[in-house]
Parts: C-alpha cells; structure tokens; sequence
C-alpha cells in the first residue's frame, strides 16, 4: 500500500457525501462521513444567499442535542460560542454558523462536524492543557482543604515495606475512606491494584473500609476499566469540578464523619 | 444501583409536562415530561423539535441518580436526514430509528452504561412527534397520565402550519 492507494480509498469515501434539498431553493442538508459520539451524524445545513454565498448553519441541532441532558444555562452557551468561535464560526439564535464563499463548502462543513463533536467535550472536560498530575494536585489540595488532620496524602500502609501500593489519599474517619484519584485509565488500574493489596490487610486489622475514586471524568475511561473501576470503588462524583461543592459532603458520608463528630 | 432492564420494564407514570429547563431556544421547541416510577433513582422525558425543520425532533428517556450523570437509556428520533452509523458499522439510511442499548447489556448495573445509547434500530418512517412519544412508551412501560399526546398533537399541527406558511411565501 502507497500514498496512492490510501488517497484512493479516502477518496471513495468522500464519494459517499451528498446533499439533499430539505427546503428545495431555501435549505440544503450536507451528508459526509461524519458521526457524533452516539452514531447519529453531524447535521450540518447550507442555506443560499443572494450574493451567491453560502450560509453553513448547525440550524441549532448543537444546543438542542446538549439540552437532552442539561439545562442550557447563559454560561453552557458562552462556552459553545467560544468553542465556535475558535474554529470560525459564531452561534447567533441558537445556531452555529458561518458564511463563506462556495469554494469554501467542503472545509466549513467538516469544521462544523468538528465542532458538533466537540461540543458535548467543551461543557464537561477540565481546562484545556490540564495535566494528569495537575490535576491530581488540584484534588489532593481540595481533600486537604476540605478534611485537614484527617485526611493522609500518599498513604502507606505499614504491610507494605517497599512503599509500592501507596493510596493517594486516606480519610481517617469511623469509616476507613480510601481515595483514588483517576484521571486516566493507568491511574484507574492502579488504584485497582492498591485496593487488591491493602483490602486484605486492613480487614485483618478489623477496620471497616470504603473505597472511593475521584475521576476526571468517569465517562471517559474505556469501558472495560470504567466497569473494572466501579465494581470495586464507589465514585460519588463521577466529573470532578475544580472546587466541586460536594467533595466534603460527598467524602465524609463515605467515612462516616457525622458519627464522629 | 438498578439495571437497565430492570428500569426500563418498571412500569411508569407520565405525570406532567413543562417547557424544557433551559432558556427558551429559538432555534428549538422544549418540553420536559415528569416520570413517576418505583424503580431506583429518577426518570425525565424530553422532547426536542428543531423550529426550523420540525421533521427533525427527539424523544428520550434521561435516567438520574445521585452522583451518577445523566444518561439516555432511550431515544426516538424522527428523521435526521442523514444516516446513523452503529458501532458494528452498519448504517441507517434517512430513517427515523430508536437508540437504544444492546441485549447483552440489558442486564449491566446503569452506572456502567456509557452516556450514549449508541445502537439504534429502524422504527416507521416517515415518523410524527405524536408517534415517537407512542413508540417510546410502549418501548419502556409509561403509561400517558398527564397528556403529552395531545400536547405534541397541538405542537405537530402548528409546526405543520408554520411550514405551509413558509412554503406560501
């Protein structure tokens, strides 16, 4: 196989796009290889203008999508509009749209599937550039901020002598709190592993114990890790703000904090 | 938690109905519609219609619990007028079709679904608002206590009437 080849097969791909007249003279709908994160494809529309331009709109598809799952607030949009506007386009009325010349019709409709995949990512993820172990500072700060004397970053407990199984943080309450923090599927593993190595010990000390795991966000570990992580943690925030509310509220349930106070 | 198919056969109470949580969209029409229901945790419908192409709405099941998001377990959708991909491959060609989740995860505890149900199957096409909100039912047990079939009747026909005006023009 050659750049040849490759070339011919991407471009019978792109054979398969197509357009269809939803309100014939008026409203086009542009069909190319295209597809959101649920299989349904990126809907992208072409309306013509008078000077022979072309309007390439979303016709509000992009919001109504996010809406099935969230409230729509003025901060939701603005975030959309900045995704929008970093990839050329700007949301007016509820649409995402641009309008470029007609030699232009190809390159605006894959930057507006672009960001109709990307929309759904630019309201639940971290901030751009976050780092895994950036990341796994912000929470360890927080845990610190929110329980003080009774959380323990690093723990480790006193069966392991080489210090390979060390916890990233531990909630001392009536309740033993293990907590893992996962932004990535290697950190979800591994956290898996500490609890199968300190489970043990800690029940032959008669300690009752929870395990819980902080993710970035839960949905985007792989399937497989996902279900191998919460078959054996709970994971009461399952996207992790920074400064989330419920940090404290959520984790000290978990120890049992209220019995001890 | 409960499984998906524990929740999706748990029967179920439309018991009312009110424009979508978000600020009013122009670009879509939104209602919600409350579900009353045994099973753990909480069930919401929502109805989208794009303005502009009214043939183009959806219809899910969105299931709630704490510290869990919200997923959709279940969706109609009218026609898109595009195809829809499956993860096997396979595409729908322009047809309304029903997102659901496979067989062998039916019986998966729902915090271990992803946020999608990405595997969708033909349903009548071409498909009415009214229709998908009956297809959605019988899908997953809600019996109709608060209206929205004559709620999404009204919506059809002035959605209708807006596109015969449009087409006068």
């Amino acid at each position: 196989m050659n750049a040849a080849d490759l070339t011919r097969a991407l471009e019978s791909a792109f054979t398969t796009a197509s357009v269809r007249a939803r309100r014939q003279g008026r409203l086009y709908q542009v069909e190319i290889p295209a597809y959101l994160a649920d299989g349904d494809p990126a809907l992208l529309y072409v309306r013509p203008r008078a000077d022979s331009t072309l309007e390439v709109t979303d016709l509000g598809h992009t919001l109504m999508r996010l809406s099935y799952t969230r409230a729509i607030t003025e901060k939701a949009e603005r975030a959309i509009g900045d995704l929008a506007a970093r990839h050329g386009f700007a949301l007016e009325a509820g649409e995402i749209r641009v309008i470029v010349p007609q030699g232009e019709l190809f390159a605006a409709v894959l930057g507006l599937s672009q960001v109709e995949a990307a929309a759904e990512v630019a309201l639940t993820s971290t901030p751009r550039g976050l780092s895994v172990e950036r990341f796994k500072t912000i929470v360890r700060e927080a845990l610190v901020a929110a329980f003080a004397d009774r959380c323990q970053l690093d723990y480790r407990d006193p069966s392991d002598h080489d210090g390979l199984w060390a916890m990233d943080a531990v909630i001392d309450g009536p309740t033993w709190l293990g907590v893992a923090i996962v932004p990535s599927d290697i950190e979800a593993e591994r956290a898996l592993a500490n609890k199968g190595r300190l489970a043990p010990e800690l029940h032959l000390r008669g300690r009752k114990t929870r395990w819980a795991a902080i993710p970035r966000d839960i949905n985007a570990l792989s399937d497989t890790t996902r279900r191998r992580l919460m078959a054996s943690y709970l994971a009461p925030i399952p996207v992790y703000d920074e400064g989330h509310p419920e940090l404290r509220e959520q984790l000290g349930d978990l120890a049992d904090l209220a019995k001890a106070s | 938690m409960p499984t998906l198919r524990e929740i999706l056969t748990a029967p179920k109470r439309a018991t009312s109905h009110r424009p979508g949580k978000s600020k009013a969209s122009p670009s879509h029409e939104a209602h919600d519609v409350a579900i009353e229901t045994e099973a753990d945790g909480r069930l919401h419908v929502f109805i989208r219609v794009n303005r502009a192409i009214p043939e183009s709405f959806s219809v899910g099941l969105v299931y709630s619990a704490e510290g869990l998001r919200d997923r959709i377990l279940v969706r109609v959708n009218g026609d898109h007028g595009s195809s829809h991909r499956n993860p096997d491959g396979t595409l729908l060609a322009n047809t309304s079709h029903i997102h659901g989740h496979p067989e062998a995860r039916q019986d998966w505890d729902v915090s271990q679904l992803g946020l999608e149900a990405k595997h969708a199957a033909p349903v009548e096409s071409p498909l009415t608002l009214p229709r998908a909100w009956e297809i959605l039912c019988a899908a997953v047990n809600i019996v109709d206590d608060a209206g929205v079939s004559r709620l999404l009747w009204h919506l059809h026909a002035t959605l209708a009437m807006q596109i015969s005006m449009e087409f006068d023009q």
